[in-house]
């Protein structure tokens, strides 16, 4: 193998790969990136792929001079702190040496032993997986963005009763809802399927964290279109594919995780008394100001709501560290006076995320959970914290 | 009016406050014939260790943690005596009270011996010795039990002067008499001079804290490596760590040598239920949740594992704190295999003051509403007819039931 690289995009794509490999294997190769250099007609293609057995991540560059069809498989630590601190560089050029392979820039020469590429383990192909998909379907690159982004913050690490270490996806006939919860919150995006989408039937997996934050550092052109497939077990990504037989210019496929996600519907209360409008630059403030005397001991931010007002005080109390007080003018008040308590931390956090200016959030009683929604398409349930 | 610590640099007034024979005293308070006897608190089983032992007792060369079968034979004719811990819990936090009159700043560091700096105090209740008369007459008064008292201006001097007149003194050491007090006490007596390091001091020709308080600081410490230069200046009677006064427990944890290893691991479960019900009482009795669980397993021969977990949420529920500790059990022996156990204990640490507990949202707030009333109707039972008036049902396989 033989070719020459632009430095930049390379190095962004490696940065890419670098999160996808494995952290801690017995197998080394986990540790690799591959790269593979074809020659199709007079442009050369470079493709970059990592797996740690869970998920793996093809990426696809046109961006490179292709002298010799070759593979090569390299420890993706060395070889991102080479192409990063080449910085003087407009071009690498990259030649294999049997499992080694020399990087060469104007002043330097670096030799990086590597593996047989033949040790990688296979990484499937999107066409081949959307043979046997129980759903294959596409969806604008801003709108899942969108349903990422909402819903992969709420996500548990571990758990031992639920599958909550990722986020649900949910397909039916008309909609696409994510659904992501910690056992404290739980948080739902959900998008219209375009027109010509409809008609699939209905698909539920959990896609893991891992994949979600992955897919969100490639999914940044918003007029791309993203192909799924879902199988038993995996689920696919290809982005910027026109058809099944389009691998894209990335590629990214999963294990799905396994075991059952939380009768979450159950716990989406309906028909509360209390409804509250606010701005959202205003509570966001608000709540990240009342933040600040909050400690691990004592991380409830007490909100009071003052209907004749129109109202909120959010106060904060931590030994050894004082108090706060901060009122927060509201936009519309329905309902009874309440105080009740909440984790700041998990109000800013869905505040975060939402585009919209105005926000509604609906309570019943201080021991209920409160439900947050913004727009159509974004609904947050938050259990309160006890407040002594 | 000054509030908080006062800075070391002005002259403080401690306090060193120690009940005397603190478990074996209180047996003798609760019961009369035991009064002027020798008296042993501590298990009576082949690997029973002595809690404490009474004044009378020591008299025949018995002493804590000394296993009880020893100290029989050089005191035959001592009543053992079995401990009873809710007492003592109950008398302890009497006498802390009681100091707590005198200054907040109390620094526990056991359960019978506290430092307290009453420099904040002394404008308003006078002098060290006046507050610690008062604090004597008031523990004897309201317990029935006696305490020495020590009263320096740091912290060492103040727990050398309440060992100086034991049991039922009080000493004063003045600054004045700081030489004549320490000079003629040997190196050993200064906390942290083990027998190596007084040996490598005697080798010097150092045989007392005055021999110490005499050289040059940078001999002390090329003797005794850094920690020389601090042994230096206890000598010199210069303390100035502050009485930090920790508000809480680090961790509440109860832990059982078996006379005889446990073989079946139903048993050791059964236990670890008992300790974490134990456990989880406590908490709830000060108001505390705990966001980790420990157990400690120790085998026959005597190698021990602990094993940790986090919890999601900090907790006092007994059913939560029961969970987790079996968890941790059965993982171990999931990955290791079941070897007979000596010694198992379950231990909650991180603890917190309950406020900003996060209920989970699939976990109905009825039945979690049910299990809080369940605990508290159990620590009533407990509080009102003693711990083992209640327990579930899979605690109450023991291993005496063979």
């Amino acid at each position: 193998m033989k070719v020459i690289c632009d430095r930049a995009a390379l190095l962004e794509g490696i940065n890419i790969e670098s999160g996808v490999v494995a952290s801690r294997t017995p197998r080394p190769q986990l540790t690799c990136i591959k790269l593979i250099a074809e020659k199709t007609g007079d442009t050369g293609r470079l493709t970059l792929a990592a797996t740690d057995a869970e998920m793996s991540l093809r990426l696809i560059s046109e961006r490179v001079d292709v002298q010799e069809p070759g593979e090569a498989l390299l420890p993706a630590t060395t070889i991102r702190q080479i192409i990063s601190a080449e910085d003087a560089e407009a071009n690498l050029s990259f030649e294999s040496e049997g499992d080694a392979c020399t990087i060469r820039g104007a002043d330097a020469y670096f030799k990086v032993l590597g593996y047989d590429p033949k040790d990688f383990p296979a990484v499937p192909e999107f066409a081949e997986a959307a043979k046997n998909a129980k759903a294959v379907f596409s969806h604008p690159a801003s709108s899942f963005r969108r349903l990422i982004t909402k819903t992969l913050f709420a996500t548990a690490r571990e758990n031992s009763r639920y599958a909550i270490n990722g986020v649900l996806l949910k397909r039916d006939g008309k909609r696409l809802e994510f659904v992501s919860t910690d056992g404290r919150r739980l948080a739902v995006a959900r998008a219209n399927l375009g027109p010509d989408e409809k008609d699939g039937g209905a698909v539920t997996c959990i896609i893991p964290s891992k994949a979600l934050s992955t897919l969100l550092k490639l999914a940044d052109d918003p007029d791309e279109t993203i192909r799924i497939a879902i199988t038993d077990n995996q689920i696919y990504f290809a982005i910027g594919a026109e058809s099944n037989d389009d691998p894209g210019r990335a590629c990214l496929a999963s294990n799905l995780v396994e075991g059952s996600f939380p009768p979450y519907e159950d716990v989406i209360p309906r028909d509360q008394d209390i409804i509250v409008r606010f701005d959202r630059d205003v509570m966001l403030s608000a709540v990240r100001r009342a933040a600040l005397l909050t400690n691990e001991e004592s991380r409830g931010v007490e909100m009071s709501f003052n209907a004749a007002d129109k109202t909120l005080e959010l106060s904060s109390a931590a030994p050894e560290l004082g108090e706060s007080k901060i009122t927060v003018d509201l936009l519309e008040y329905k309902g009874d006076d309440i105080s009740l308590g909440f984790n700041p931390a998990f109000i800013s956090d869905a505040l975060k995320v939402i585009e919209e200016p105005e926000v509604i959030i609906e309570l019943s009683t201080p021991k209920k959970p409160g439900v947050i929604k913004a727009g159509s398409d974004f609904v947050y349930v938050v259990m309160p914290v006890n407040i002594q | 009016m000054q509030s908080g610590p006062i800075p070391f640099t002005a002259v403080r007034t401690i306090l060193h406050v120690d009940l005397d024979a603190f478990f074996a005293s209180v047996e003798q308070l609760d019961d009369p014939s035991l009064r002027g006897r020798p008296v042993l608190v501590g298990g009576t089983g082949p690997r029973g260790v002595v809690a404490a032992a009474s004044y009378e007792a020591r008299v025949f060369g018995c002493h804590s943690a000394m296993p009880t079968a020893v100290a029989r034979r050089l005191c035959p004719h001592a009543v053992v005596v079995k401990p009873r811990g809710d007492r003592y819990s109950e008398l302890s936090r009497r006498v802390f009270e009681i100091m707590e009159s005198a200054t907040p700043l109390i620094q526990p560091l056991s359960i019978d011996e506290a430092f307290l700096d009453v420099s904040g105090s002394v404008r308003l209740l006078g002098e060290g010795r006046a507050i610690a008369v008062k604090l004597r007459q008031q523990i004897k008064a309201e317990t029935g039990l006696t305490a020495s008292v020590g009263v320096a201006t740091n912290k060492f001097l103040a727990k050398l002067a309440s060992d100086l007149e034991k049991p039922d003194g009080l000493v004063v050491i003045e600054p004045e008499r700081v030489r004549e007090v320490l000079d003629p006490l040997p190196v050993s007596r200064i906390p942290g001079v083990g027998p190596a390091a007084e040996k490598r001091l005697h080798a010097i020709g150092v045989r007392t804290i005055g021999d110490l308080a005499k050289l040059p600081e940078t001999v002390a410490s090329s003797r005794l490596g850094s920690f020389g230069s601090h042994v230096w200046r206890l000598a010199q009677g210069e303390d100035d760590r502050p009485v930090t006064p920790d508000r809480e427990a680090k961790s509440i944890g109860h832990e059982r040598t078996f006379g005889a290893d446990l073989e079946d691991p139903e048993e050791v479960r059964a236990v670890m239920l008992r300790e974490a019900e134990d456990v989880a009482r406590r908490l709830r009795r000060h108001g505390l949740h705990a966001k980790s669980v420990t157990v400690k397993i120790r085998f026959g021969d005597f190698k021990t594992i602990t094993r940790a977990a986090t919890l999601e949420e900090p907790t006092e529920s007994t059913r939560e704190l029961s969970a987790a500790a079996v968890e941790l059990f059965d993982a171990w022996i999931g990955k290791e295999g079941f070897r007979p156990v000596r010694l198992i204990g379950v231990t909650a640490s991180h603890l917190s003051k309950g406020s900003g507990a996060q209920p989970g949202l699939f976990d109905p707030p009825e039945a979690r509403d049910k299990r809080a009333a369940l605990d508290k109707a159990a620590d009533a039972i407990a509080e009102r007819f003693g711990k083992d008036a209640i327990r579930s049902a899979r605690a109450l396989r023991r291993p005496q039931d063979r």
